[in-house]
């Protein structure tokens, strides 16, 4: 990215945001970007991972989210956090990506209007584990993974989901309560 | 007036669950929840697991990659080595793009084979035709600022027409500095220099060394399609190269080998930044 492509944003970038480092690497820096990647990359990474089944692909779109945002840091304009920003950016790709036939999904995912997950063995009643949890969230179906992990991991209000998601609030209220109740079965059975 | 008491059983409970939770329920009906969870032990646990798991979901801890990402990117911002003519806006748009060097890459085998015969069978049949062309004034100064100052002969030779129909709107939409920076190049490719200029070998190795490790990441399909259409622009880049043998003075065949070396590298520089299996 050039100097002269982006000087303008960076004007605007600076005028809107204290953080140095955001103006730095709006206008080309890679060393503040690598310190704003630094600050972020679990974040984006965690959302990546639990929106996806396979860590390796989540890393794969948590390159695709930086390289994504050193595209369009100058279009930040710094009416929210960076974070709350380069959060959406993420939720952006995510939802965006291109699943290829069969690539990457559990056979849960698949199964679209199923209601019951696999319990997980040889575990205590006891919802709430977190590493039983996650787990768990791992073996939802797709939609109601997705609705999970932006509401009650994520802590997006159901109407940002219905946007992001191209449904109404009403689908991802259902899609949600369905998620709890299969992570409740999968957790106490 | 005092508000009808609402009752529920297990079921009911079951059904005004999803709405007392989320907060939608009306106040009878959230008082019947609660009133009925006061009773009933099983939907009491239930209410209260379902809390839990919200409860936990918002504390889950962060999650680390298990490996430094951080160098796979900085690979793909540093292949921007030519500013891109416009930045990549989504991947909707890196899709389409994906044709575009395809169908580009067809259409310049087909013009440049066109053109290489048309130059060549001119060059061999009418050389006095060929050296018409090449003595004509130089023109390129009217639409390339000062850097062209540097053109070597054959970018100097360009007719006016030439130059006017070779010149899509986009590469005239482009800034002067990266006109004059194709120009630059054009110059190496001047009779007597070496085609392969420095600029364009060091771009093309270098973006090709990043694709090619990047390949495992990329979809099957596309990396098919990435090296179809290279191989297209190979071909056209060969012809290019064959026909200013021959019609060494042509600074036409050089713009026209030019534009393809130019193609390749911006197909190869799309493909470095690439979103992993799209």
């Amino acid at each position: 990215m050039t100097a002269v492509a982006l000087s303008e944003p960076v004007k605007t970038v600076a005028a809107y945001t204290a953080d140095p480092d955001i103006s730095l690497a709006a206008g080309g820096d890679r060393r503040a970007f690598e310190r704003l990647y630094h600050l972020h990359v679990t974040r984006v990474f965690s959302l990546c991972a639990r929106m996806v089944n396979d860590r390796t692909r989540a890393e794969e779109l948590t390159q695709d989210v930086f390289v994504r945002a050193w595209e369009k840091l100058h279009l930040f304009r710094g009416e929210s956090a960076f974070g709350t920003w380069l959060h959406r950016l993420s939720v952006n790709v995510v939802l965006n990506e291109r699943k290829t036939e069969g690539r990457q999904r559990s056979r849960f995912e698949d199964d679209a209007n199923g209601d019951t997950i696999d319990h997980l063995p040889g575990r205590p009643h006891a919802p709430g584990d977190r590493m039983d949890l996650e787990m768990a969230i791992n073996k939802l179906p797709k939609g109601a993974k997705r609705v999970f992990t932006l509401h009650d991991v994520e802590g997006y209000k159901h109407e940002e989901i219905a946007d992001m998601l191209g449904v109404t609030t009403g689908a991802t209220k259902a899609q949600l309560h369905r998620a709890r109740m299969l992570l409740r079965q999968a957790l106490t059975r | 007036m005092t508000t009808p008491i609402m009752h529920l059983d297990c079921d009911g409970f079951a059904e005004a669950l999803a709405d007392y939770l989320e907060g939608d329920a009306s106040e009878s009906v959230r008082s019947a929840v609660e009133g009925h969870a006061a009773s009933c032990t099983a939907c009491a646990q239930l209410l209260a697991d379902l809390r839990d798991i919200s409860t936990e979901a918002a504390a889950l801890p962060a999650l680390t990659p298990s490996r430094d990402l951080w160098s796979g990117i900085v690979e793909r911002i540093d292949a921007r080595v030519i500013p891109l003519d416009a930045p990549v806006a989504s991947r909707t748009v890196v899709r389409r793009i994906w044709l575009r060097p395809a169908l580009a890459a067809a259409a310049l085998v087909g013009i440049t084979a066109g053109i290489t015969h048309y130059a060549t069978r001119a060059a061999l049949s009418s050389p006095a035709a060929t050296q018409a062309v090449a003595l004509k004034p130089p023109v390129a100064a009217s639409t390339v600022p000062a850097p062209d100052a540097t053109i070597s002969s054959t970018a100097t030779e360009r007719p006016a027409e030439l130059s006017a129909t070779l010149v899509s709107p986009r590469r005239a939409a482009q800034p002067v500095e990266r006109r004059a920076t194709a120009s630059a190049r054009l110059a190496s490719t001047a009779p007597g220099a070496d085609v392969a200029d420095p600029v364009f070998r060091s771009e093309i190795s270098k973006l090709r060394q990043i694709v090619k490790e990047r390949r495992a990441q990329l979809d099957p399909t596309t990396v098919a399609v990435l090296e179809q259409s290279i191989a297209v622009m190979d071909s056209a880049i060969a012809q290019s190269r064959a026909a200013l043998k021959k019609d060494p003075a042509s600074g036409f065949l050089a713009t026209q080998l030019n534009h393809s070396l130019e193609k390749k590298v911006e197909l190869l520089r799309t493909a470095a930044l690439l979103p992993a299996r799209t």
